[in-house]
C-alpha cells in the first residue's frame, strides 16, 4: 500500500505539526530549508534555523521525503555536482525516505559572462532527443552512485514543447529509467496541465508509459491563465486529475508515495477543511 | 559528432532559450538544427506562459520582502525600474534576499531620482532583511542603526505616509531580532526619542 504525503511550505507548518498522525511523511523541497550563498563563499549552503528546527521535529513522527528544485540535471554547460553532494550531507542528516528532482533545466551558461551561469526559476523547453538522453542518463547514474536512496525524476509540465523531437515523452522517460535505473515521478496534475495546453496526449502518453518505474505521484490543483492552464499549486485536485490518479495508481506496483503539492500562500484561500479533504481522498485512493 | 560540440550546441540553444524567455540580450552562437529549435520556440505561443512565469517569479519576490519600497513607487514608475534591473542583473539563484538586496542596491545607483521617503523605508527594508538573515543564519541576536530623515512615527503611519516631509533633524532607528525572529524598533536618537515601534513584517 502507498503512503500518503503533504509538501512542507512555510504557511502548513501550522497545520503538519497539528495533523502529522494524518500523514506517512513530508515532502520538503530542501533549497527552500538553506541558502546557497554561491561557489565563493566559506560556508556555501547556510540552514535556515526556523525551518530546519521545524523539519527535525517533523522528521521525529514522519519520514522527511526530499524534492529538490537545484539540480537542474539537462542543463549542458556543467553538471551541479556541489548540489548533489549537498543532497548526500542532507540524506545522512533526516535519512529521507527517497529524494527526486525536475527532469529538466533552469540553470544556463551566462553567453554575456564566460563562466558565469544564471536561470529563470522556471523550466526551459526540453528537446527530446538523444543528446538529452545521453546526459541525463548519465548524471541519474551519478546521483544514485553518490546519494544512497531511490532517486526519482518527475515529468515538469511543457508549456512548449521543442520540435523535431526524437522521442515522444513517455519514450524518453521509459528509455531514461530503464538506462539509468532511476525511478519515476509521475506528477499527474502536470500531465493534466499538458492535456488542457495540447502539448500532451494524456491517453496515448499513460499508455506508453511504463507504469512499473512510478515510485511516487504528485497531485496538485492550478489556475487558467488566458487560454492556457497553469500548475500553479493553488488550490484543489481537479476532478479529471481525481480520475486519473484512480485509473493509475492501481496500475504502479513500485508506488511507494503519493504527495499533495499545495503552495503555502493559497493555503488560505484553500482552507484547512479542504487540505484535510484532500487528505483523506489520497487514502481512500491508496486504499 | 563527439559528445562536447553535441553539448556545445545543446548548451548554446539552452541559454538562447533562458535569454529569450528573461528577454536578455542574446541568442549567443546556437547553430544548424539547433538554431532552428531555437526559432520554433521563439513562435510558440506557450513561450508567453513561460515568460509570465518567469517575469511572476521574480516580481514575487521584490514584491513579498520589500512591501513599503514598492508601495512607494508609483506602479509604472515601479514596473519600469523591475524590467530595467531584471535586464541588468540576471537572476543567480533560487532565493529571495539576496535578490532583493540586489534591487535595493539598483535604487541606489540608478540614477533615478528617489524621494526622501523612499530612500528611508529602502533603508528601512534593507535593514530589516540584514537582521532576518543574520538570524537565519544562526546569530543569537543580530541589531542594526537606521538613520531616517523623516520621524519614524510618520514614516510607517498609514494615515501619514503619503503626505509626511523630512523632518527637521534626523532620527535613528535600532532594530534588533532575537533567534527567534521576534523585531524590537526603538528610535534612539531624534524628535521620537525612545519610542517604540511595530511596523507590519511581510510574511515569507
Amino acid at each position: 500500500m502507498a503512503a500518503v504525503g503533504l509538501n512542507y511550505q512555510g504557511e502548513l507548518r501550522d497545520f503538519i505539526a497539528q495533523h502529522v498522525d494524518l500523514l506517512d511523511y513530508v515532502e520538503l523541497v530542501p533549497d527552500i530549508a538553506w541558502t546557497d550563498r554561491g561557489p565563493e563563499a566559506t560556508d556555501r549552503y547556510v540552514d535556515d534555523r526556523a525551518t530546519v528546527a521545524f523539519i527535525e521535529q517533523v522528521a521525529d513522527a514522519v519520514p522527511i521525503v526530499a524534492h529538490s528544485i537545484g539540480l537542474s540535471i539537462a542543463s549542458a554547460h556543467r553538471f551541479r555536482t556541489e548540489h548533489v553532494d549537498q543532497i548526500r550531507r542532507w540524506d545522512e542528516r533526516f535519512d529521507f525516505a527517497w529524494h527526486s528532482d525536475h527532469l529538466g533545466y533552469n540553470v544556463v551558461a551566462d553567453p554575456e559572462r564566460p563562466g558565469a551561469e544564471f536561470t529563470v526559476g522556471v523550466p526551459l523547453p526540453l528537446p527530446l532527443d538523444d543528446d538529452v538522453l545521453d546526459l541525463v542518463v548519465e548524471r541519474a547514474i551519478h546521483v544514485q552512485q553518490a546519494v544512497a536512496k531511490r532517486f526519482l525524476l518527475e515529468n515538469n509540465s511543457a508549456y512548449v514543447r521543442v520540435p523535431g523531437d526524437r522521442y515522444r515523452w513517455a519514450q524518453f522517460l521509459n528509455l531514461l529509467c530503464a538506462r539509468s535505473g532511476c525511478g519515476l515521478l509521475l506528477d499527474l496534475h502536470n500531465l493534466y496541465v499538458d492535456g488542457r495546453n495540447c502539448t500532451e496526449d494524456v491517453d496515448a502518453f499513460l499508455a506508453e508509459l511504463d507504469l512499473d518505474n512510478v515510485v511516487e505521484i504528485h497531485l496538485a490543483g492550478g489556475l487558467t491563465y488566458g487560454d492556457h492552464y497553469l500548475d500553479a499549486h493553488s488550490g484543489g485536485v481537479p476532478d479529471d486529475v481525481w480520475k486519473l490518479a484512480a485509473d493509475v495508481i492501481p496500475a504502479c506496483p513500485a508506488l511507494r508515495g503519493v504527495t499533495f503539492e499545495l503552495l503555502g500562500s493559497w493555503f488560505g484561500r484553500f482552507g484547512e477543511a479542504a487540505l484535510l479533504d484532500t487528505i483523506a481522498g489520497m487514502r481512500e485512493l491508496v486504499g | 559528432m563527439s559528445a562536447a560540440p553535441k553539448l556545445a550546441d545543446l548548451a548554446a540553444l539552452q541559454s538562447a532559450c533562458a535569454s529569450v524567455v528573461s528577454d536578455a540580450p542574446g541568442p549567443g552562437a546556437v547553430s544548424g538544427h539547433r538554431l532552428h529549435q531555437l526559432d520554433d520556440v521563439r513562435a510558440d505561443p506557450g513561450l508567453d506562459v513561460v515568460k509570465m512565469l518567469y517575469r511572476s517569479w521574480r516580481l514575487t519576490k521584490v514584491l513579498s520582502l520589500l512591501p513599503l519600497t514598492t508601495a512607494a513607487i508609483p506602479t509604472d514608475e515601479l514596473t519600469g525600474l523591475l524590467g530595467e534591473f531584471w535586464q541588468r542583473r540576471k537572476a543567480v539563484g533560487p532565493y529571495f534576499v539576496e535578490e532583493c538586496l540586489a534591487f535595493l542596491d539598483f535604487l541606489t545607483t540608478s540614477g533615478v531620482e528617489r524621494s526622501a521617503r523612499l530612500v528611508d523605508l529602502a533603508a528601512f527594508e534593507r535593514a530589516r532583511l540584514e537582521l532576518h538573515d543574520e538570524i537565519a543564519a544562526g546569530a543569537q541576536r543580530a541589531d542594526r542603526d537606521v538613520v531616517l530623515r523623516h520621524r519614524p512615527s510618520e514614516l510607517f503611519s498609514t494615515d501619514a505616509a503619503e503626505t509626511c516631509e523630512p523632518a527637521d533633524s534626523p532620527s535613528t532607528l535600532r532594530g534588533s531580532v532575537d533567534e527567534q525572529g521576534t523585531e524590537r524598533w526603538v528610535v534612539t536618537s531624534g524628535p521620537d526619542d525612545g519610542l517604540s515601534l511595530r511596523v507590519g513584517r511581510p510574511a515569507h
